[in-house]
């Protein structure tokens, strides 16, 4: 396997031909900020915070879609792209209507913790407050429309790992929402299999299992992560 | 909402288009925002009438537009100015300048005490107690002079007072205000039912238990399931934990200065500071028994204040073994704490028969739960009417049919609603909630101290204590008889049994839970849809089943003590006090944050703002 020599952050790091920044960094033990990132199925580079510099091109680059070139030299915490970061997160809480007090993730939510981690203490944005709904159809589970940030990892897993393909995105820029089935209630499409993956997955509220109180769903996070291995390398055991 | 065009708007538009702005001092822009008139609109209007002047074609036109067209085309430009914008005549005859372009015509015509008085709220000058502001000659020709008290101080929530005076410059009457809005009651429709625990005890941070265990006693109901056994008890462990440590904020921290520093005291040091310099034991004292009560909820619920640990079929996590020892090691220091209060404060009652007499000191019903044979009960049980005689007038009520026997009533000049005894009608329904009520209605308090200790309020109430002075005093009751419960509490082993929650999905599409909460009883209404989607929430918040009892009171102080238009601060404080005695969350009842701002208005009897005496402000 070809192997490639990398800078990040002044260090020489190597990483196999094809293999992103991301992985490459995160196998050097540099930590990138993600959100939409979620290990087993493919990136999509929705979220914008794997955003990293690369020398000789002008544009930041998402370090999850990116693959690594011979003498890349890349750097992942410059004072731009932290304060991008922030920018980013904030935007995220600005869209939506995250209210961590009484969210049923609180203190489990990945985008509570990225909010930390970036330094962000206010929005400077407005608030949008946009109108959106709660769907209890499921049996087991419900979404929340207002926690959702569209980072589509539940899409993804759901098509990639399930098969089931009961998720997709529909409409477009702000409106665009995620859809279970053709816009149907999630209790009615036959699709679902009731695997729960999605719900594993959510960095958010958004997904979650009905009934859950505040600050009481917790995930198994790296559930999916031990499917994966299970099925590529046979490990069937934690 | 769109404008419904009247004459005067097509004249005002025609007198626009004919003659311009020149000569009046508003802009077109102004004009037509001034009457609630989209500009672009008003501007199409003012160009058809310049077509009709043009071309006299009549037929395009709406036939009001013609008839104004037809009626005032021959006057001049100061007739039609004197027509279409009578409110500058006016205002000159006023002596008013019509030269700024800042005011509207609608707002120069109705210049209003209410409009003065707002802009002398806003004014950032709010550190003087009584001022005296010089309001502007008025058309009747009547001078007018404020007192406010703005903010009412030491209590939770933000509220003002207002006394109107008749001919004589006596009180007449007297309002209570509150002035938040908080509006749960909207944004909780559309969540899960699962999350309206966690939502509804953010509704204060005094009491949010109150509300936890109400909502998950409604979210029981709609899951139509019974909570183990152990959760009950923890659920109570908890209501008691709750009433412990609010009822020592109230009587220690915001009343006891009070009693003890003395109502016409220096107001600087008229706080819990005063009294920790006078009196640092009792002060600690209190200080630590509220600790008490906070450390059990978090012993419990993982966090002192807005914990979600009690959800809809019970309660999250058992008592954990610390925590029993920890509760148990302080309980003897918290008992001895309120024994000290007690005894204290019997010894200083002979002092305040003034008080006793003139602080809500009237007739009234006393509304609350009591349990089996009438004993003090604070979770469960059933609702029970009584009158200020002694005569049980409804009881075994269930929440389940309070809208059968609880009315609302809204009055425009405040946020809070006004419940009232069915039955009895509006306002003759007035009743009391909170700890008089519950120590009024009860036949023994169930414990043995706290037995003791109703025996010998009756006995220095005279039987059922009407006046709303006694608040304190049943409140240092309640604070004994909770802390015995929980020392029978915490050796219950069931406390510590794993099995706190029952599991269900929604069997129920309405549920109506009850709590007493520490000001009184609370009442959560919610209507779901069949996957457990709020439709409809209707809370009744304890502060506002004494919201009729709490203006009267206010009308009784006033009445007693203010004398003509000067009102001394030590009257005030009273007046406050009044208002303290029923230890209000006024957060909670209107679902603001902040402290408690009084504001005290005194009005003649043209409803003229005479006084106005503000206080606490926080900024």
């Amino acid at each position: 396997m070809a192997v490639k020599s990398i800078k990040i952050n002044g260090r020489m790091v190597s990483a196999r031909a094809g293999e992103s920044i991301l992985e490459a960094a995160e196998d050097a033990g540099i930590h990138i900020p993600r959100l939409c990132h979620v290990e087993g199925v493919s990136d999509v580079a929705a979220c914008r915070m794997c955003l990293v510099k690369v020398e000789g091109n002008n544009k930041f680059v998402p370090a999850c879609m990116t693959p690594v070139e011979e003498e890349m030299i890349v750097e992942t915490e410059t004072p731009k792209l932290q304060e991008y970061r922030r920018m980013i997160v904030e935007l995220l809480f600005a869209e939506g209507n995250h209210v961590c007090a009484v969210c049923v993730v609180n203190g489990n939510c990945q985008l509570q913790d990225l909010a930390i981690e970036v330094g962000m203490d206010h929005s400077r944005f407005e608030y949008r407050f946009p109108v959106r709904g709660v769907d209890l159809s499921h049996r087991l589970f419900g979404r929340d429309d207002n926690r959702c940030i569209l980072c589509t990892r539940c899409v993804r897993v759901c098509d990639e790992i399930e098969g089931a393909h009961v998720w997709d995105v529909a409409g477009r820029g702000s409106k665009s929402r995620i859809v279970s089935g053709l816009k149907e209630p999630w209790g009615k499409v036959d699709a679902c299999t009731e695997c729960g993956k999605c719900v594993e997955s959510c960095p958010t509220g958004a997904l979650f299992f009905k009934g859950s109180a505040v600050g009481e769903m917790e995930r198994d996070r790296d559930k999916l992560k031990f499917l994966i291995t299970a099925r590529q390398k046979k490990e069937w055991t934690r | 909402m769109r404008h419904i065009w009247q004459e005067s708007d097509y004249l005002a538009a025609f007198y626009l288009g004919k003659f311009g702005s020149e000569n009046i001092p508003y802009s077109v822009e102004q004009v037509a925002e001034n009457r609630g008139i989209e500009v672009g609109s008003f501007k199409r209007h003012m160009s058809q009438f310049q077509n009709l002047e043009a071309t006299g074609n009549v037929d395009k036109y709406a036939k009001l537009s013609v008839s104004v067209y037809e009626q005032y085309k021959d006057k001049s430009e100061e007739e039609l100015r004197q027509i279409a914008f009578p409110q500058l005549q006016l205002d000159k005859d006023n002596g008013k300048s019509s030269s700024t372009k800042e005011k509207s015509t609608e707002e120069l015509v109705t210049v209003t005490a209410s409009e003065l008085k707002q802009e002398k709220e806003k004014s950032p000058n709010t550190k003087g107690k009584s001022q005296e502001v010089p309001q502007p000659q008025k058309k009747l020709g009547k001078v007018r002079k404020t007192i406010v008290i703005d903010p009412v101080s030491r209590i939770e929530g933000h509220a003002k007072i207002s006394i109107f005076l008749n001919d004589q410059g006596e009180v007449s009457d007297a309002r209570f205000h509150v002035v938040e809005f908080r509006g749960f009651e909207k944004f909780c429709e559309g969540r899960p039912m699962y999350e309206m625990a966690g939502i509804t005890s953010r509704i204060c941070g005094i009491c949010p238990v109150s509300h936890l265990l109400a909502s998950a006693k409604t979210g029981d109901k709609i899951l139509a399931v019974e909570p183990p056994p152990a959760a009950v008890k923890l659920r109570r462990m908890m209501n008691l934990a709750q009433i412990t440590q609010s009822h020592a904020l109230s009587f220690f921290h915001l009343s006891s200065p009070d009693f003890l520093l003395g109502w016409d005291s220096d107001p600087a040091t008229r706080n819990i500071f005063g009294l920790i310099a006078a009196d640092p034991d009792l002060a600690r004292s209190g200080i630590r028994l509220r600790q008490f009560g906070q450390k059990i909820l978090e012993i419990l619920g993982a966090r002192k204040i807005h914990s979600a640990w009690a959800v809809p079929g019970g309660v999250r996590s058992p008592l954990s073994e610390e925590g029993r020892a920890w509760i148990k090691e302080r309980l003897p220091e918290s008992r001895a704490a309120i024994d000290n209060a007690l005894k204290l404060f019997k010894s200083l009652l002979y002092k305040f028969s003034d008080e006793i007499q003139t602080f809500g000191q009237f007739p009234s019903l006393f509304m609350g739960l009591v349990g089996k044979d009438g004993v003090w009960e604070h979770y469960d049980g059933h609702i029970r009417f009584m009158d200020s005689h002694g005569e049980i007038i409804a009881d075994g009520l269930s929440e389940d049919n309070y809208r059968d026997f609880i009315g609302e009533a809204v009055e425009p000049w405040s946020y809070l609603k006004f419940p009232f005894y069915k039955p009895w009608g509006y306002p003759d329904g007035m009743y009391r909630v909170g700890p008089l009520a519950r120590v009024n209605i009860c036949t023994h308090m169930g414990t043995e101290a706290a037995d003791r200790e109703l025996h010998e309020f009756r006995y220095l109430a005279g039987g059922v204590a009407t006046s709303s002075f006694f608040y304190h005093y049943a409140r240092l009751i309640e604070i004994l008889a909770a802390i015995e419960r929980i020392e029978q509490l915490v050796d219950d082993p069931e406390t510590r049994s794993e099995l706190t929650r029952a599991f269900a999905s929604i069997n129920q599409l309405e549920g109506i839970g009850v709590s007493e909460a520490p000001r009184g009883t609370l009442f959560h209404n919610y209507q779901v849809d069949r996957n457990g989607l709020i439709k409809k929430v209707n809370l009744i918040i304890a502060t506002g089943n004494n919201n009729l009892a709490m203006n009267k009171t206010v009308a009784q102080i006033a009445k007693h003590y203010i004398k003509g238009p000067k009102i001394p601060e030590g009257l005030l404080n009273r007046v406050e006090a009044g208002i303290r005695a029923y230890d209000p969350c006024l957060s909670c009842s209107t679902h603001a944050a902040g402290q408690m701002p009084l504001h005290i208005k005194l009005f003649n009897a043209d409803d003229q703002l005479v006084d106005e005496v503000r206080r606490g402000s926080l900024k």
